[in-house]
C-alpha cells in the first residue's frame, strides 16, 4: 500500500534540505509532533482538501494550501490507523516518526 | 474576544524568583497534535507574560506549516482539550528548541529575539544546576475557552553538554 503525506510550500523546503528526506516530526519549539498522513492519493489540492479537511476547508478556517503530495516509504516507523477523517473521505493515520520521503509532487488547483 | 486567557507565570528556585528562564505553554488538543507557545524568559521576579495574541500567532504558524498535522482551537469544530499547561524548560528542551528553530526559521514566523532568549535560557539553567523550578500561575484575565489552566513544575535532568 501506498501512503502519502500532503503538505505546505514551506515544509516541502525544508524535506528537501534534509538528507535522505523525511517529514520532520518536531514542532516549531522542538516538541515531538506525530506526522499525518493518508493512503489516499489525490492529484488536486481541491480534492486533498475536501477528503482530508485540511487547507482552505480547516476546521478552524482557510489555512495554508497543501502544494505538494509527498510519496513516504514508512520502513521501520510505527503508525496508527485513525480512521475516517470527520468530514471528509480519506483515512488518515500518524506516525511519531520521520516517514522518508521518496518522491515530492506537486498537485494542481 | 480572545480564545485563550491572558495569564502570568512566575518560575522560583527554593523559593527565590527565578529570571532568565526559558517558560513553555501547551496547549492541548483532543485531535491530532498539541500546540506549544513560548512566551519568553521571566524577568527580575520570576515573571513572564502569557499573552493570548501571541499564544494565537504561534497556533497560526504552526498550522500553516503543517496544514495535516494541527486541529482547531475556537470555533464550532475546536479540538481544543480545554486545558493548558505550563513548565520551565529543561536543558534537553531548550536544545531541541534551538535545533528546531534552525530547522525552521527560513520559512516559518519566530518573534525577532527568539533564538537569543533561547541561548540565555540555556546558560541561565546552566548556571543554576540541576535544581527544581517550581511553576505558579498568577492571574488569569480572560477565560473564555479555557475551562482549566494547570501549573506544572519541573525537576530538569542533570545538565547536559553544551550544544556543538
Amino acid at each position: 500500500m501506498a501512503f502519502y503525506h500532503y503538505a505546505s510550500e514551506d515544509v516541502r523546503l525544508v524535506i528537501v534540505r534534509s538528507v535522505p528526506w523525511r517529514v520532520p516530526n518536531t514542532d516549531r519549539l522542538g516538541r515531538p509532533r506525530e506526522v499525518y498522513f493518508t493512503d489516499s492519493l489525490f492529484h488536486s489540492i481541491a480534492a486533498a482538501e475536501a477528503a482530508l479537511q485540511i487547507g482552505a476547508l480547516h476546521p478552524k478556517g482557510p489555512h495554508a494550501t497543501p502544494h505538494f503530495r509527498c510519496e513516504i516509504d514508512l520502513t521501520g516507523c510505527t503508525y496508527t490507523n485513525l480512521g475516517a477523517v470527520a468530514g471528509g473521505t480519506a483515512t488518515e493515520y500518524a506516525t511519531p516518526d520521520q516517514p522518508q520521503v521518496t518522491a515530492i509532487i506537486g498537485m494542481n488547483p | 474576544m480572545n480564545l485563550l486567557p491572558d495569564f502570568e507565570v512566575r518560575c522560583s528556585v527554593d523559593g527565590t524568583p527565578a529570571s532568565g528562564l526559558p517558560v513553555l505553554v501547551q496547549i492541548k488538543m483532543r485531535e491530532k497534535n498539541d500546540y506549544h507557545h513560548l512566551p519568553g524568559l521571566t524577568d527580575a521576579e520570576g515573571k513572564v507574560s502569557v499573552e493570548s495574541a501571541a499564544v494565537e500567532a504561534d497556533i497560526e504558524a504552526a498550522l500553516n506549516l503543517f496544514p495535516s498535522d494541527y486541529g482547531a482551537v475556537g470555533g464550532a469544530n475546536s479540538a481544543f482539550a480545554g486545558v493548558l499547561s505550563v513548565h520551565a524548560m529543561n536543558v534537553s528542551e531548550v536544545e531541541a528548541a534551538l535545533r528546531a528553530y534552525d530547522l525552521f526559521h527560513a520559512v516559518s514566523p519566530y518573534p525577532k529575539d527568539h533564538r537569543a532568549n533561547l541561548e540565555a535560557g540555556y546558560r541561565q539553567l546552566l548556571a543554576l544546576a540541576p535544581r527544581r523550578i517550581d511553576v505558579e500561575i498568577l492571574s488569569v484575565r480572560d477565560g473564555t475557552l479555557a475551562s482549566k489552566i494547570t501549573t506544572g513544575s519541573l525537576a530538569f535532568p542533570a545538565m547536559a553538554s553544551a550544544p556543538a
